[in-house]
């Protein structure tokens, strides 16, 4: 194996160390670095992925700013590198980025077509490992460990390969970060978008790591960030100084992770995981019920759990089932499918609880469950488009509720099954 | 002479009441504060928010704090008095 750059265009090894351009194809696009070829964990992340997917799809877009998202009351779920230069950024109101951006092209999000375009992805990195973690629907951890006979090259020229594969047969592009574990990988790849290369060597990680701001760790948004501003800590470095036990009161068991992720170490493995078809939740019950107001708040809390769940995996389902079992243990299923995507408990609850008013007769059932299948990308729900302001609404309720039970929840909700409050319409 | 408070409809006055829910759980403090107020708990938080008093209850209880009062006027860049207007307008009072 040569420690010469080579080349991310053609493949090719630069003859010099020093060289500055490819000397076969004359691309700037070199890759160098002294642990190059002893990194194995890597972060690939699609460019503007749903924007690219588009893009692809009709060329008269190329140059000009796409947004794609909701009509005017939505928000924006992605937008092209050209939008970006005009400030637009995910997540930003639609009316603010047409603010900003007003000749911008703006195009409603085509579930089908980015799953499509993933799962190719997808596909493609599963030639070069089966250590795939997918993270969402458009990026993923692979493990390239021991992978060099196999491909003939490092993970790295492996890696460069596979950019140059994806952008070739699939027609958008990747960023690649390439690093010794999964915290650093993530931020690599993170580090030159779009059609990016980055990796961070076990040598540098302590002094590149340090100035950063804390925002960058994995898991540690505004609220966290406020938190550790509190007690002086804004850097990375700061991580470092503060006595664990300042961390502990400003962060609870976060801590002790934390401040290893600030010296650069995350001992998390890759690991692939199966595709989730549903997410659902289920409960016995000590004695069998048939009544629809014993079933319904039952169905309430069942509802939120899976709610929850969808929320914490960044999945929204389009289609409810309900289980039902009866003393027999016979089984009763009923779905509801083509629903708007959502991940909202109350949204979730409602064609759950139409079905279960159906199958009350009498029966005496002694299991409850609901699911969510059909997934799709979180983006794609729960949208306050179409003049329904109640939606965003809803939205914000759930998040002011999902925050007080983040953090005062664990212990109240043991016994919140048999208590026995209306639920909500 | 007093200014009445301007008329505000329900709708307009429940987003009020949104923004403040919002923005008393984003602060821990404020948060367990609202909690023991209220009497309120995590398990029973989501079926009270569905009661048709919880609006109204938020904006109660921010009414009743005022430098609470005070700084979600500033959070949402608006004047306390637009707040007051959309409690009004989710509890009136008895001579309404």
């Amino acid at each position: 194996m040569s420690n010469a750059p080579f080349c991310r265009d053609c493949l090719n090894f630069a003859a010099s160390p020093m060289a500055g351009r490819c000397d076969a194809c004359g691309s700037p696009r070199l890759l160098r670095h002294e642990e190059r070829d002893l990194l194995a964990i890597a972060h690939v992340d699609c460019d503007a992925f749903f924007a690219a997917v588009e893009k692809r799809d009709d060329p008269a877009l190329a140059d000009k700013p796409v947004i794609i998202g909701g009509g005017k009351r939505g928000v924006v779920s992605t937008a092209c590198y050209v939008a970006r230069t005009y400030g637009v950024r995910s997540a930003m109101p639609m009316f603010q980025a047409l603010k900003l951006c007003p000749h911008a092209v703006v195009i409603p999000p085509n579930g089908e077509k980015y799953r499509k375009a993933g799962h190719e992805v997808r596909e493609l990195m599963l030639e070069l490992t089966p250590l795939v973690e997918p993270v969402s629907i458009d990026e993923a951890f692979l493990d390239l460990t021991g992978t060099e006979r196999l491909h003939h090259g490092s993970p790295a020229q492996t890696l460069a390969r596979f950019a140059h594969k994806v952008e070739k047969e699939i027609g958008i592009t990747i960023s690649v970060g390439l690093s010794y574990n999964k915290f650093l990988a993530k931020i690599a790849s993170d580090f030159q978008k779009p059609r990016g290369f980055s990796i961070i060597g076990r040598k540098e990680a302590p002094d590149f790591l340090a100035d950063k701001p804390v925002g960058i760790i994995p898991g540690i948004g505004a609220a966290g960030q406020a938190r550790l501003a509190k007690v002086g800590v804004t850097q990375i470095v700061h991580l470092r100084e503060v006595p664990l036990k300042t961390l502990f009161e400003a962060l609870g068991r976060d801590a002790q992770r934390l401040s290893r992720l600030a010296w650069g170490e995350d001992t998390r493995r890759v690991t692939p995981e199966r595709e989730t078809k549903s997410i659902s939740a289920e409960t016995t019950f000590e004695t069998d019920l048939r009544s629809f107001d014993d079933l319904e708040p039952i169905l309430w809390r069942l509802s939120e759990k899976v709610s929850r769940r969808l929320k914490a995996a960044g999945l929204a389902g389009r289609s409810v089932t309900l289980k039902l079992k009866d003393r027999e243990f016979r089984l009763l299923t009923r779905t509801r499918s083509g629903l708007a995507p959502t991940q909202l408990a109350a949204r979730l609850f409602e064609p759950a609880r139409q079905l279960l008013k159906a199958a009350c007769d009498g029966t005496a059932y002694r299991l409850i469950g609901i699911g969510a299948a059909d997934l799709c990308d979180a983006a794609e729900a729960d949208r306050g488009d179409l003049a329904d302001q109640s939606v965003a609404k809803q939205v914000q309720m759930e998040s002011a509720i999902d925050r007080i039970r983040d953090k005062f929840g664990a212990a109240a909700l043991q016994k919140g099954i048999a208590l026995r409050n209306k639920p909500q319409r | 002479m007093n200014t009445p408070l301007k008329r505000m409809n329900r709708d307009e006055a429940e987003n009020v009441a949104v923004s403040a829910f919002a923005f008393i759980t984003s602060d821990e403090e404020r948060m367990g504060r609202f909690l023991a107020v209220s009497g309120l708990r995590p398990d029973t938080i989501r079926s009270a928010a569905s009661e048709p008093g919880f609006f109204a209850g938020i904006l109660d209880y921010v009414a009743s704090d005022e430098p609470l009062l005070m700084a979600l006027a500033k959070e949402l860049d608006t004047k306390p008095e637009h707040i007051m207007a959309a409690h009004w307008a989710l509890s009136p009072s008895e001579f309404e």
